[in-house]
């Protein structure tokens, strides 16, 4: 590629600052030898940039850490909890809970909601169409909701007869196929997203699951965090594991270690936190 | 103690506190006492500011410790957390306090993204402004041109330059594309350069 001027402006900041590799460096001064326009840039950048220097900051305070770890057992809430503070973290407004405790009953409705689509795959034109999907959307809600729900039970029942739970949830979801907890492997895919993400899981665990129930931890009460100022209070607001953000439009749904399954709608500040974190339910603030 | 050896990454430290590890915990705010510091005295423009935001943000880390999706990265994740709180502060203070900013304020406010070119700014500039400051007046004079800038602007230029996050880490951190980043940053550096001229050429005459 040619090294021109403009390509001299378009890295000029990474050069002057020092991020360039080396072989972008070196074109870069193949150029400006021979550059001089080019090379007045580049000095009057560097003046600027050394004048960025000049901006000093005064070190932290001595006790910053310990201030704040006092604050966090001060606010006295476990990792996951609501925490009652203005403002609201990560300046964002807790999700809104659409429907909770999804109950056995409801996988009728979710039998019928798979009919619906089926019916509508026939019928797929004209001003429909927006309806259908909408209704397409609403089934793999429920369906989704089904099948964390049974995967709850499951994993519920496999604790119960073996006292702890695998360490992965690839551990988990042989364990369970193998012994009969459950039958069918799409349960662990995401109807609306049946490909899985990059790395194949459309249900990818949380860090508790891996934590809490894979190091077993969690094979008693609640009362097993006793002392330890990070452990959380109440296993069963924990959650095991629920859908990627992408896998429904605007809602996602999560199983906590309760059994609970629950549908959270998704504001468009929680689709960008949720590259790192699963969004915050049940009332979490 | 079990702390934080180097060799620790920042995503197994986090791991361990929330599998209930106090020691990790404390491994971490240790690890990002520096440097989130600085972050935050840089952007809220007060050191007091700072610490409060320091602390609601690991208090915001802690809250959400059994949120963190195991693949993530912890970086990115906690300047995207101070940098959501320290946008909020700045709101309910509404008007931040005049440091000096005069110049450019005259010049009426506007979008981190439509700022002047940096190439035509270094070409425009007749003399190198801070060459003729003494240091205090220097280190001043930045400090207000940088805290002049439009807040998202302050923010690219913060992370970049002084934090050292790369480009596609401040893209994440300020969830806005790539492209917009490095305009944001290089417009952000010309309007830098722009307000130290034009104040040193305004300065009152000794
Ligand atoms: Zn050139
Ligand atoms: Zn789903
Ligand atoms: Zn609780």
């Amino acid at each position: 590629m040619e090294f021109d001027c403009d390509r001299l402006a378009d890295i000029l900041l990474d050069l002057a600052t020092g991020r360039l590799g080396s072989a972008d460096r070196r074109a870069a001064e193949t150029h400006l030898a021979t550059c001089p326009s080019c090379a007045e840039r580049v000095r009057r950048c560097h003046d600027v940039i050394a004048g960025l220097d000049a901006w000093e900051v005064p070190a932290p305070p001595e006790d910053l850490v310990e201030r704040t770890l006092a604050a966090v057992e001060g606010a006295g809430v476990s990792p996951g909890e609501r925490r009652r503070r203005a403002p609201s973290p990560m300046g964002i407004r807790p999700p809104t809970v659409a429907r909770v405790r999804w109950g056995w009953r409801t996988g009728l409705r979710a039998a019928a909601a798979a009919a619906i689509v089926f019916a509508c795959a026939l019928q797929l034109s004209g001003d429909f169409v927006p309806r259908i999907q909408e209704r397409i959307e609403d089934a793999q809600l429920e369906l989704c909701a089904q099948q964390l729900s049974r995967l709850g039970v499951a994993l519920h029942a496999y604790r119960r007869d073996h006292g702890e739970v695998p360490a992965s949830l690839e551990d988990l979801m042989a364990a369970l196929l193998k012994e009969g907890y459950v039958t069918d492997p799409g349960i662990f895919r995401c109807p609306a997203h049946a490909d899985g993400g990059e790395d194949g899981m459309s249900y990818p665990p949380y860090t508790s699951y891996m934590d809490l129930l894979g190091m077993g931890r969690a094979s008693g009460e609640a009362s097993s965090g006793g002392g330890r100022a990070t452990a959380p209070g109440h296993l069963g607001d924990c959650p095991v594991l629920g859908d990627r953000p992408g896998n429904h439009a605007g809602h996602m749904q999560v199983l906590y270690l309760s059994g609970v399954v629950e549908t959270i709608e998704l504001d468009a500040l929680h689709v960008s936190m949720a590259a790192w974190t699963y969004p915050r339910t049940r009332g979490g603030g | 103690m079990t702390v934080a050896e180097p060799a620790t990454c920042d995503e197994e430290l986090l791991r361990r506190s929330a599998g209930g590890d106090p020691d990790a915990f404390r491994g971490l705010v240790e690890r990002y006492r520096g440097p989130l510091f600085r972050f935050l005295v840089r952007c809220a423009g007060d050191a007091h500011r700072a610490e409060d935001l320091f602390q609601e943000t690991f208090l915001s880390v802690h809250a959400n410790l059994l949120r963190f999706r195991p693949a993530a990265r912890f970086r990115p994740w906690v300047y995207t957390i101070a940098v959501n709180l320290a946008r909020d502060e700045a709101r309910r203070r509404r008007v931040r306090p005049d440091l000096g900013g005069a110049v450019s304020r005259m010049r009426g406010a506007g979008s981190a993204e439509d700022g002047p070119d940096l190439v035509a700014t270094l070409e425009g500039a007749e003399v190198d402004p801070l060459e003729a400051m003494e240091a205090a007046e220097r280190a001043e004079r930045v400090r207000a041109a940088v805290d002049d800038l439009p807040e998202k602007g302050r923010e690219a230029v913060i992370l970049y330059y002084y934090e050292g996050l790369r480009y596609h880490e401040i893209a994440e951190v300020t969830s806005v594309p790539l492209g917009t980043v490095k305009s944001r940053i290089h417009n952000a550096m010309a309007r830098v350069m722009e307000t130290l001229t034009q104040s040193l050429a305004l300065r009152p005459v000794e």
